[in-house]
């Protein structure tokens, strides 16, 4: 039930969580005015802290409120998220800690640096700079929407619906918007651990509850047949593995992540971090059965069925919390999901804005004084969530787990470059510049077109194997582009530019 | 060179792969697990097991490291000596 004692503890909670933004910009004290500060907690967190933030990389409004909602609206195949939650740090072992390595030698904070100084292109750097950036924008929107659901969910009682809607979109924004300004990465980090621990109990107690009220079972008969929920259609044996093999590729190429991942003090304990994700993926997966779990719960159904379509899914995590705890719980429940959405999209935007005043702003204007370096990261972290808002209107909220795919299409397409740069340089760099282009052009266009130049609500599109992940093949497309290209330039002896003085 | 524990290290972190690659052997209902279904409950297992594995690796990986990290100083070193004499 949403009562007042719910709404106090969720505003109480939620002065702690401030609390500790602004007690975070004071934490393992360091000059605020540097960006590699504000940005990076000054590249001093540890194993705890850094698994946590890490950790927040997976814990975010795609898992509490996008995993779930598409579930509910279409069905087992997008269950694909908890294998992708356990390849995904297979391949960060295997390529972070070299990555982290190169990167500490060479001084370079950011995955442009890096590109930057393997290939020596600056043109290369740039365009995965703005990628990157790019990338981002819709996984921010998607936290946004998140924060949304909630707000909707606490107000839905006050007034018009539509009107509750749009209020609370704007609220997200401007809560958003503050917190980042204020606290950065230190303060973003000491949140995410409330967040955690709000999150996990919420998970454990709603699970035990079906369990107990014999949910599971009840869900399995009265679920509709017109949707698949129990096993996959074998039609789309290809979607599942390509969605989920694609998007492990994909988490560890976000600015954020590379980020998160380069603040950590030592490569060995980004990988020992890395090996024990999977065991906190155990929550996305539960949170994930969410989705049918709620046919179990009659009244967590007719909760769900008050909203239009378009924001349906959404509302069933939080539908499931306020018709089967107790009010102060679910207060504190939904604050968990909604700082859940803020912390992360404050990390994406602080990522972002980093990548752009290192790599676009500094090379229009080289002799930035580091107060204007972090100025200018703070004026852009703001800007970037505004741009994050035109993605809001792109795509339906129940169907917001597109918008984390479409940035996965995007970024996937700087895998060349950073796989290719962490494991051999030989690869030519026009090439990987013209494979780059190929690919995004493709897999905008592919993603326009499988919509059939409507809103969107899928990332999948029709091949001659069935459906398949868009982001797969624009990423062939630009691997084909990147070999083919490279072979060429070395039988016409092209120089690839290489700098000696790159140390590995 | 491949070494015995490059090996060890890259099937320790192929294995989850695999066993989530192969969706027909594990697409099915039954057998149901607390009302969930099978394609549910193995994916989720999958999660603890895939720790276990990966933790192995990390050590193994993490302590090869340490030993290459430890040989390339003392060569340093001895080419140090080396190059005076």
């Amino acid at each position: 039930m949403i009562n007042s004692i719910s709404i106090t503890v969720f505003v109480a909670l939620f002065a702690v969580f401030v609390f500790l933004g602004f007690y975070g910009s004071k934490w393992r004290k360091g000059n605020l005015k540097q960006l590699k500060e504000w940005g990076m907690a000054g590249g001093r967190i540890g194993t705890a802290v850094g698994w946590f933030l890490l950790g927040a990389d997976i814990y975010t409004a795609y898992t509490f409120i996008a995993v779930p909602s598409s579930l509910y609206a279409k069905g087992s195949i997008y269950f694909f998220a908890a294998p992708y939650v356990i390849i995904t740090y297979a391949f960060a072992m295997w390529l972070m800690p070299k990555f982290w390595k190169i990167a500490n030698k060479n001084g370079h904070l950011t995955v442009a640096d890096f590109v930057r100084s393997i290939f020596n292109s600056r043109l290369l750097a740039v365009s995965v700079a703005i990628v990157g950036i790019v990338a981002e924008l819709p996984y921010i929107a998607l936290q946004i929407v998140g924060m949304q659901a909630v707000l909707i969910t606490l107000l839905s009682g006050i007034g018009a619906l539509n009107f509750i809607i749009e209020i609370s979109l704007i609220i997200s924004f401007i809560i958003l918007a503050a917190f980042t300004w204020t606290s950065g990465l230190r303060g973003a980090a000491l949140g995410s651990i409330l967040k955690d621990v709000l999150i996990l109990l919420t998970v454990i107690i709603v699970v035990l509850a079906v369990v107990v009220l014999g949910g599971f079972h009840s869900a399995f008969l009265t679920a509709p047949s017109t949707i698949s929920y129990f096993k996959l259609p074998s039609s789309l044996y290809n979607a599942y593995w390509s969605l989920f093999v694609l998007s492990a590729l994909a988490l560890y190429l976000y600015p954020h992540v590379i980020n998160g991942t380069l603040a950590q003090s030592d490569p060995k304990k980004v990988r020992k971090t890395a090996s024990l994700l999977p065991l906190y993926s155990l929550g996305l997966g539960f949170l994930a059965m969410f989705g049918f779990m709620i046919y179990g719960v009659p009244a967590a159904l007719k909760y769900v069925h008050q909203f239009p379509a378009s924001v349906q899914g959404t509302q069933v995590v939080p539908g499931l919390i306020v018709t089967l705890l107790p009010s102060w719980l679910s207060g504190a429940a939904l604050l968990g999901i909604f700082i859940g959405g803020l912390v992360p999209a404050a990390i994406m935007a602080i990522a972002a804005a980093n990548l752009f005043t290192r790599n676009i702003a500094k090379e229009i204007k080289p002799k930035m004084t580091p107060a204007g370096e972090t100025r200018t990261a703070q004026v852009f972290a703001v800007i970037f969530k505004f741009l994050a808002l035109g993605f809001v209107f792109i795509i339906p909220a129940t169907f917001a787990i597109q918008l984390q795919l479409f940035g996965g299409i995007l970024i996937l397409q700087i895998l060349p470059a950073f796989v290719f740069g962490v494991i051999t340089n030989r690869m030519n760099r026009r090439a990987l510049f013209l494979g780059l282009v190929v690919g995004i052009f493709l897999g905008v266009y592919m993603m326009v077109a499988a919509n059939h130049y409507a809103t969107w609500t899928t990332t999948l599109i029709a091949t001659g194997i069935g459906p398949v992940f868009i982001g797969m093949l624009a990423l062939l497309a630009n691997i084909a582009v990147v070999v083919v290209g490279s072979l060429i330039a070395k039988a016409f002896n092209v120089s690839n530019g290489l700098k000696a003085s790159m140390k590995y | 060179m491949v070494k015995n524990v490059d090996i060890a290290i890259a099937i320790l972190l192929l294995i989850p792969l695999i066993a989530l690659l192969a969706i027909p052997t594990y697409n099915h209902v039954n057998p149901t697990l607390a009302g969930i279904s099978f394609f549910y409950w193995y994916q989720l297992l999958w999660m603890p097991l895939s720790a276990i594995l990966f933790f192995i690796a990390a050590i193994l990986w993490n302590r090869k490291e340490e030993k290459e990290e430890r040989g390339a100083s003392k060569s340093t070193r001895r080419n140090a000596r080396k190059g005076r004499r």
